[in-house]
């Protein structure tokens, strides 16, 4: 049977887009966060859907490659990813364009190749990155004490 | 392959077409224009552009374009890189396929300025089952580990600082479409002139897992608004454009989303706790 998880938030928006804002939170409310244009395109330090996006990605990819890290006979001590969300406008629209994962990870005992084919592996195969289909996804990865 | 539907548009510009290719035929001495072939360079990668551009705004892989227009991904590939000039036919088609006015893939096209950089990072430590990670951003830091991602419990979050696990990517993702919604919903109706009060949307992220495969397959999205003077079904239409429109749902392109929205009174949301 296949198992279904469901995942809440919610999002209000009070007023208009150019000087309204919102906030947006997770399930029981814990986080409840502060968002609005300005914290999306401009440098105000509230959070927006991109951040977010970011968060959602990383976590996954990291959780993801120390799944096939783990699956290939590898013991992972650390993975830790860094996503870029790249929001451009072209013709007056905004879109997510790229996100570039930076990654660094502690694997002891695993050959520089192999890493790299299961981190590039990871970063079309992770459930959410193939939920962000609309948007180009690379990648730099590294491994920890390695000599480049 | 070939359906040619012939808009005004089009005739103007197959017309203008043939003269440019007549005019470097009879360049003097047989040269051509220096002029006229940087102006030709410049015409193919604004079209191979503006297909790559076009694909990744309707997100389609390059195989899904081969299926719809019966042309290799190869050949695709090469128009999308300007490496070959597309054949009339083949144009027409992208342009059937896309669902633009043929003109539209040969026109100047508008440099992409970059808006924003947003940036999230994750750390995971051990093995996928037995470790655990953090997620955070300047405003979230998250605790998350294999048994928070797939428990079905809901809202079993912590704050910063705290070591209780609970999160999950896909929550982030809920709050990234939720969020994204409401202030795109707020846009939409206020250039439709409408002026909306308060816009509130909860987003449910379904995850399934079948086998090995984990993946999230909808996301449903219960909206409710306070708009003066609005129509109920013109607001239901502004309201499911902005589903397909917004920036998170179009990056999100792989995932159906589905919308309950409805138009409420101020008392209405205030008594409802959420959505």
């Amino acid at each position: 049977v296949p198992i279904r998880i469901r995942r809440r938030a919610t999002a209000s928006w009070h007023g208009n887009e150019a000087n309204g804002s919102g906030r947006i939170a997770v399930g029981s409310g814990a986080i409840d966060i502060a968002y609005s244009l300005r914290s999306r395109v401009g440098d105000e330090a509230q959070t927006n859907p991109e951040e977010l996006i970011g968060a959602a990605i990383s976590g996954c990819y990291v959780m993801s490659l120390a799944s096939a890290l783990d699956e290939s006979g590898y013991e992972p001590r650390e993975v830790t990813a860094v996503a870029t969300v790249n929001l451009e406008e072209s013709d007056g629209r905004f879109s997510v364009t790229r996100i570039g994962l930076d990654v660094t990870a502690d694997v002891p005992g695993v050959e520089e190749k192999t890493f790299y084919r299961l981190a590039d592996m990871t970063r079309v195969s992770c459930p959410i990155a193939r939920a962000l289909a609309g948007t180009d996804i690379t990648l730099e990865a590294r491994l920890a004490g390695a000599v480049r | 392959l070939c359906s040619p539907h012939a808009s005004p548009d089009v005739t103007t510009h197959l017309t203008h077409w043939q003269a440019t290719d007549k005019l470097r035929s009879v360049g003097k001495d047989g040269q051509q224009e220096p002029t006229l072939s940087a102006a030709r360079a410049e015409e193919l990668v604004h079209i191979a552009r503006r297909l790559r551009e076009l694909r990744h705004d309707r997100g389609l892989r390059l195989a899904d374009l081969a299926a719809l227009t019966g042309t290799s991904e190869a050949h695709l590939y090469r128009l999308e890189q300007g490496e070959r000039w597309p054949s009339l036919p083949a144009l027409l088609t992208l342009a059937h396929v896309y669902g633009i006015a043929p003109a539209t893939l040969l026109g100047p096209t508008v440099t992409p300025r970059l808006m924003a950089r947003h940036r999230g990072r994750a750390q995971w430590e051990g093995e996928e089952r037995t470790g655990s990670g953090v997620m955070l951003n300047h405003s979230v830091r998250l605790r998350y580990d294999g048994s928070s991602r797939l428990s079905s419990l809901d809202g079993r979050v912590a704050y910063d600082g705290s070591d209780e696990v609970g999160s999950s990517p896909e929550e982030l993702i809920g709050m990234a479409l939720a969020g994204c919604f409401s202030m795109s919903l707020a846009q939409q109706l206020g250039a439709a002139g409408f002026s909306p009060d308060r816009i509130e949307t909860a987003g449910e992220v379904r995850l399934g897992l079948s086998g090995d495969d984990i993946g999230i397959k909808e996301i449903h999205l219960m909206c409710d608004a306070v708009v003066a003077g609005i129509s109920t079904a013109r607001f239901e239409e502004i309201a499911q454009i902005t589903k397909r429109s917004c920036v998170v749902a179009r990056a999100l392109v792989a995932v159906p989303v589905t919308l309950e929205a409805q138009l409420v009174t101020e008392s209405e949301v205030l008594t409802r706790e959420g959505v």
